[in-house]
């Protein structure tokens, strides 16, 4: 019982040879992302509407730190997600998420030491928050949804990676979004709920890698 | 290496014309890299026996096949391609420790009845050709599941993963196929 000889198979593949659309470089494919993943998100914070005016919102440097940080994990998390899906790329690209996000941490951290020294331990208390469900879950659509259908063009050649850097772009610009009903909120309560919410997507993603990105064999026929 | 260097500058090139859908360049391109991935596996794994490297080489190519997109033309070639060896070799190696994890080396084999009923399904396979034959006729979901799951002996979770089938209808499409084949094997023995 011998399966196809490999000339037998180089014949089919090549009879099967059809015009591809080559894949963009990295960069271009996360800023096509984040292009088509923004708007949504910001026209749900403009229906919301914001607690606070703009002017206000910008003098608040602290936060607009954390916003550009959040907004730059999803950036390079993207990019790196997607640089992961060509064979060949360097993996150094994958551990550049890791400077914004260690940003967006130490901006977080800063928050909560902040309201500790303001409030005390009632800074640091920590609430169930289910009001921004929904927004979050209609936030999360458009970049999850695209994210996939991007990511599933390129090549499994390191799945848990490709989906963990992916999950992260796509929590990490839900955050962004979701911060902006939350100003003014204790910054343990961003830092739970929002960056744990994203560590737990990116695990869990992380862990099913394989399972939802793996080699299809289009050409078995 | 130097050698390899200047493969890789006309292979780019037939894998740029193949990503436009030249066929006979996709053709050469495929037998190209054949011989490369031999000697490169050879060297690597020398124990390997050929069946296995055959089989290494068929995943590589299918994988190339199903990666062709994400080729750059700007970019050398043969690192795309070896990112890819790298990548399937890893996954048989996988595939093979679990494999003997199960298996259990014996000396000699537990000798079976000698009824000659117990080997009369031994008997009905031994006809390769008979079976290629028969295989061929086969639906295509069914030809697939059986190539994944019986030839190559992949698990149904790789199986669906590669062949973006769902376990259920895999182990459909596996049930009918093997019902379909015994019955053309057992006509062709009648006809006999």
């Amino acid at each position: 019982m011998t399966r196809l000889d490999t000339d037998a198979l180089i014949d089919r593949l090549a009879g099967e040879a059809v015009p591809v659309r080559r894949i963009g470089p990295a960069w271009k494919r996360a800023a096509l992302w984040l292009g088509l993943a923004l708007p949504p998100l910001l026209a749900i914070v403009a229906v919301h509407g914001l607690a606070v005016d703009m002017t206000t919102l910008l003098g608040d440097r602290q936060l607009v730190i954390e916003q550009l940080a959040a907004l730059a994990t999803a950036a390079t998390a993207a990019a790196a997600a997607f640089s992961s899906t060509i064979p060949g790329a360097s993996r150094r690209w994958l551990w550049v998420p890791a400077v914004p996000l260690a940003v967006w941490l130490l901006a977080l951290g800063a928050g909560c030491i902040d309201d500790w020294l303001r409030l005390g331990a009632e800074g640091l208390a920590l609430r169930p928050d289910t009001a921004c469900l929904v927004p979050m879950l209609l936030m999360a659509a458009v970049p999850t949804g695209t994210r996939l259908v991007m990511l599933r063009r390129g090549a499994p050649i390191t799945p848990r990676a490709t989906l963990f850097l992916g999950a992260l772009a796509a929590a990490a610009v839900v955050a962004f979004g979701l911060r902006f009903f939350h100003i003014g909120d204790a910054s343990i309560m961003v830092l739970v709920w929002h960056l744990g919410l994203a560590a737990v997507l990116s695990l869990a993603a992380g862990v099913a890698g394989p399972r939802i990105f793996g080699w299809r064999a289009a050409a078995l026929g | 290496m130097a050698r390899e260097e200047h493969q890789s500058d006309d292979l780019g090139p037939l894998m740029r014309s193949a990503q436009d859908g030249d066929r006979d360049a996709y053709r050469d391109l495929l037998r190209a890299i054949v011989p490369i991935l031999r000697r490169k596996i050879g060297s690597r794994f020398p124990f390997l026996p050929r069946r296995d490297v055959e089989d290494l080489i068929q995943d590589i190519l299918l994988a190339v096949h199903a990666a062709r997109a994400t080729y750059d033309p700007a970019r050398p070639f043969l690192p795309w391609l070896f990112a890819i060896a790298r990548n399937r070799t890893a996954d048989m190696a996988r595939r093979h420790a679990r494999r003997s994890a199960r298996e259990i080396a014996v000396e000699t084999y537990p000798e079976t009845s000698g009824e000659a009923e117990t080997n009369t399904g031994e008997a009905a396979y031994g006809d390769a050709e008979a079976l290629r034959q028969a295989m061929k006729s086969l639906p295509r979901s069914q030809r697939v599941a059986i190539e994944l799951l019986k030839l190559r002996e992949l698990s149904l979770k790789e199986a669906a993963s590669m062949s973006g089938m769902s376990v259920n209808a895999l182990k459909v499409a596996t049930h009918r196929a093997t019902r379909a084949l015994r019955l053309m094997l057992r006509s062709n023995e009648t006809a006999k």
